[in-house]
């Protein structure tokens, strides 16, 4: 890249206010232009509606190409005009009209504070091997040939929606060529480096040909799908397997050195840094290829070694770890984290592949499916997956006992709480059902369509059945607040008979104020998920599985089934923040278990103890996901020895079909120091669920939370 | 009757007490007076009563149960004169603050709690380690232990301060794959200033080992002033020198004063000195590293 110098700082500032004024209308005339459009298409189908507000978004947004920049910077950037303005009149229209009569129940749902509802965008992978094969102009012409097979093949039967879903391809396709025009002329006059304004003119043309223009390309799809389509691309994708052809073609033909590389990743990685979005943009490295072996390779080192050297948290990385992952490369990732770059997480390819082919995928589906969000997964380039309920379980466990205070035993008790998981599943899933048959009138996606050789062969949208895995996921939260709790009341109640039911009730109400023996008493209770004992291991079998009997399997309202996950995102933080004590000792607000990791202060017995525990589960169960998080002192991993233990752990719970781990190694006494002299420590990050924020950005009742942690670590557990 | 042995702790994840992931298993008792030792728990056979105050609640319980605890002015106040480490205070405290550092375990018991980490184990190349403490002086326990550990495939190594009789040494060797070998100074004076003992058993011990061609680690633990002049440094390395079986493996650890608070809770006199020699280690390595050693730091 002759003469090209990252420009950190011009980089750091470039979304603030993205695109340049002379280019485009402002955000805020752009949203009244989709009013305006929304107004004068009123009797066109969603569908075409969607397509033609996309296209007037590509028409009129703005854009800045610039000579510190090796990439674009489209002016839509956290402003979603879309989702802003049509897409919650469609929202609020649908529950208004046509699910007016589930209405009622779901708002019963809804105050019960144990369910949450999403319409969900955000969990979607383009087929990027289509994306980059093709190019845009190639995935138009794909799309055109499509339609045409698909009319000789279904002729007089071809329905208005096929016909719509077509044309609204066509139309955001040719919105696409429009303003990749539009770039480059701009590219042109704003003296953009000459390789920059070239790759630009071939991607308008065509397919990238080079390893600069192959992430530009994915660049400039994740914009537009992100942010103009409002369909979230949950992953950047299985990066170093993908551009590694480029790669090895243009070092041998000179074309690129390994600096060039280096520095092109840099400023990619840096404009994704520069977005500052709160649960990061990933991309997973590894995993096994179709033949066989693995995809770690010399690009999956440089990215990795260069990500280093950044000290950013965001793009998030995966690593999928198979059997045949060198141990160099977990190596290098396990040395970064051990540094502090903890926005690193392993994914088991072993629990990935047992899990999808008892599912009833293929071989080759299940070995090579993306990883994508946090730490999830799907088919490549054939699912549509959304994860529309997240459940409660700590809640489920407080509704119960607020029920009755007549339990004659704790299997009554238990049965009762259980009755209830199983009552909340089926009401959920049927709110969910109603209104996921209709995501694609709340949000059509005919640039992800496109991308789609499933939905072009079926002539419908991706969120209309199109794909040809049509998923839903539900994630239990809190689980082990949930066991604990349970086990607890079991101990206390109908064990010991320290306290009844309706006494421990009290203590709740009370905050455990006037209860603080018993509360001292069950905080320092060892009996608790994650020590590897028995009693709580079982409930918690017990608490999870019967969830799972009642989603897995069952059928959702796009054509697919329900998984389950026990997956937390960050509500095990919003939810605890408003939910009242518990009877694990949780005080009131305090944040409730993440994912399927320990409580925060509850583990007794060492992390080796609670990967035991986690096992004791079948992990195969879980397809959504099935995340640990591990906290280790930094005197624990430290050297050679403190190294290989770290591989150890996460190969032992990887190898055992655990499914996605990630670590955060910090002394207690560093991130106090942070806390006390923040302006030392700007850069310190910890993770929180499956991103990593800024230890600073964090609110002092979550530092408290994340210190409790830390301590425990420090304990030696 | 089975045979038991008295410990104080038991430490899944310990990735420093050799190779991979272990756990080790610390015994009560010990022959060695070290000034800065980091265990002092450890140092007596008998239980004995453990209060970490910050986790105090002053709650009273004890004082129900045992005339020896008192709460005044908000304080927790305990007089240990005659108390016999019967348990019966760390029975009613609900916060865990007292407890009865020693307690019996039974060869079978320990097996069970040991092996538990045993897929951890297989992908470390880790195993059980037993230290303290000496765990030689409770021989019979530590035999039968490792004898049913090695049996079932599990990696065993003994970390020992080597003044013991050589006897006990050959009840456990058969079973051992690795002695962890602590050597505090070969000057027999420094030898006594820094732990209370000569140090000939010691060194002929870990001759013996060497001899046989036991698998070995010397560990060096080092407090700046006390044991790691350079003279200390020249006559490890000299001593070292003559192993048939070199180069040993040479492990150097920084002395710290992070167990002061260890002291305090069982109520016995604070022997550390002050110092923290973790940045004299790379020096010493250094000038180890003269002669036919390998240094494992």
């Amino acid at each position: 890249m002759t003469g090209f110098e990252l420009d950190k700082q011009y980089l750091d500032h470039d979304f603030e206010n993205p695109g340049n004024p002379e280019t485009g209308l402002s955000a805020e005339a752009i949203e009244e232009g989709l009013l305006q459009l929304l107004e004068r298409e009123k009797d066109s189908s969603h569908t075409m509606i969607k397509a033609k507000a996309f296209s007037y978004i590509l028409d009129n947004m703005r854009i800045t190409t610039s000579p510190q920049d090796l990439f674009v910077t489209l002016g839509v950037w956290g402003r979603k005009p879309f989702e802003k303005t049509i897409q919650p009149i469609w929202e609020k229209s649908l529950f208004e009209n046509v699910l007016k009569d589930s209405l009622p129940h779901r708002q019963k749902l809804d105050e019960t504070g144990v369910v949450q509802f999403f319409f969900d965008f955000w969990h979607t992978v383009p087929d990027w091997d289509a994306v980059l094969t093709l190019g845009f102009s190639g995935l138009q012409a794909r799309a055109e040939e499509a339609e045409k097979r698909f009319f000789e093949r279904v002729g007089s039967a071809m329905t208005p929606e096929n016909r719509d879903f077509f044309s609204s391809v066509r139309i955001e396709y040719e919105a696409v060529q429009r303003l990749m025009d539009r770039i480059c002329i701009r590219a042109e006059k704003s003296g953009c480096g000459a390789e920059t304004a070239e790759a630009l003119r071939h991607l308008r043309d065509g397919a990238a040909e080079t390893f600069y223009e192959a992430l530009l390309q994915i660049w400039l799809y994740f914009q537009l799908s992100e942010y103009a389509d409002c369909i979230q691309t949950r992953s950047f994708g299985n990066l170093d397997r993908v551009l590694y052809p480029y790669y090895v073609s243009n070092l041998k033909s000179g074309a690129l050195t390994r600096q060039d590389v280096r520095m092109i990743f840099r400023n990619f990685m840096h404009k994704v840094s520069s977005m500052h979005y709160y649960v990061g943009h990933p991309f997973y490295f590894g995993g096994t290829n179709r033949d066989g072996t693995s995809v770690i390779n010399e690009l999956s080192y440089l990215i990795l070694d260069e990500y280093g050297k950044m000290g950013i948290y965001d793009p998030k990385l995966q690593i999928k770890v198979a059997e045949n992952t060198p141990r160099d490369f977990i190596d290098q990732a396990l040395s970064l984290i051990r540094s502090g770059r903890s926005s690193i997480v392993f994914v088991g390819e072993p629990c990935i592949r047992k899990t999808m082919i008892a599912a009833g995928y293929s071989e080759e589906e299940a070995r090579t499916a993306d990883i994508k969000g946090c730490y999830e997964y799907s088919v490549r380039g054939k699912a549509v997956e959304t994860a529309p309920i997240i459940l409660s379980l700590p809640l489920i466990v407080l509704r119960t006992m607020r029920e009755s205070t007549e339990f004659p035993s704790f299997n009554d008790f238990m049965q009762k709480c259980l009755d209830n998981v199983e009552a909340f599943c089926d009401d959920s899933i049927t709110i969910a059902n109603g209104f996921e048959k209709y995501l694609d009138r709340v949000n059509p996606a005919p640039l992800f369509s496109g991308t789609s050789a499933s939905s072009l062969e079926k002539g419908v949208d991706g969120y209309a059945k199109g794909a040809v895995y049509n998923n839903s996921n539900i994630w239990l939260m809190g689980p082990a607040t949930a066991t604990n709790s349970l086990a607890m009341i079991r101990k206390y109640v109908y064990e010991t008979n320290r306290i009844t039911l309706e006494e421990f009730r009290n203590a709740l109400d009370a905050d455990w104020k006037g209860y603080e023996e018993l509360h001292t008493l069950i905080l320092n209770d060892p009996d608790k998920f994650g020590n590897d004992r028995e009693m709580p291991d079982r409930i918690m079998q017990e608490l999870v599985e019967t969830a799972v009997m009642r989603i897995n399997g069952r059928r959702n309202g796009r054509g697919g089934f329900y998984t389950t996950a026990l997956h937390s995102a960050f509500n095990f933080v919003t939810q605890g923040q408003v939910a009242p004590a518990t009877p694990d000792g949780r005080r009131s607000g305090e944040e409730f278990s993440k994912n399927i990791s320990v409580q925060p202060g509850s583990n007794r017995n060492g992390v080796t103890a609670t990967i035991r525990s986690v096992l004791k589960l079948d992990t195969t169960h879980f397809m959504g996901d099935f995340p640990l998080d591990v906290m280790l002192h930094p005197s624990a991993v430290s050297g050679a020895d403190g190294l290989n233990a770290m591989r150890a752990l996460m190969l032992t719970y990887i190898l055992h079909d655990g499914h996605a781990i990630h670590f955060n190694v910090f002394s207690i006494a560093t991130l106090k120091e942070a806390q006390a002299h923040p302006e030392k420590y700007r850069d310190l990050q910890v993770r929180v669920c499956g991103w990593n924020v800024i230890w600073n950005n964090l609110s002092r009742s979550e530092q408290e939370s994340y210190l409790v942690q830390a301590e425990a670590s420090g304990r030696g557990v | 009757m089975e045979t038991e042995g008295i410990y104080t702790d038991i430490k899944p994840f310990a990735v420093h007490d050799g190779p991979g992931i272990r756990t080790t298993l610390f015994l009560k008792g010990c022959p060695l007076r070290c000034i800065w030792c980091h265990n002092p728990e450890t140092i007596h056979r008998e239980p004995e009563l453990e209060l970490t105050a910050s986790r105090c609640i002053l709650c009273g319980k004890c004082a129900e149960v045992c005339p020896r605890h008192r709460i005044e002015n908000g304080i927790h106040c305990m007089d240990r004169a005659g108390c016999t480490a019967c348990g019966k205070c760390a029975e009613a405290c609900p916060s865990g603050a007292l407890q009865i550092c020693g307690q019996k375990i039974t060869v079978a018991e320990a097996f069970r709690i040991l092996t538990a980490d045993r897929m951890f184990y297989e992908t470390s190349g880790g195993g059980v380690t037993l230290s303290g403490g000496e765990p030689l002086l409770q021989p019979e326990f530590c035999a039968e232990l490792f004898r049913k550990l090695h049996e079932s495939g599990i990696h065993t190594a003994l970390d020992t301060c080597g003044n013991v009789s050589w006897r006990n040494f050959e009840r456990v060797l058969p079973w051992t794959d690795l002695v962890l070998f602590d050597v505090k100074g070969i000057d027999p004076e420094v030898h006594r200033k820094c732990t209370g003992s000569a140090n000939g058993v010691i060194l002929e011990n870990l001759r013996k080992l060497d001899a046989q061609g036991i698998s070995l680690e010397i560990r060096m633990p080092l407090m700046p002033g006390w044991n790691d002049s350079e003279e200390d440094i020249r006559k490890a390395g000299e001593f070292f020198a003559r192993f048939r079986n070199g180069p040993v493996r040479v492990r150097l650890l920084a002395c710290h004063d992070l167990a002061r608070s260890k002291y305090a809770a069982i109520g016995a006199p604070d022997t550390m000195p002050h110092g923290v020699s973790l940045a004299r280690i790379p020096g010493i390595a250094k000038m180890l590293s003269r002669y036919p050693v390998r240094i494992m730091n």
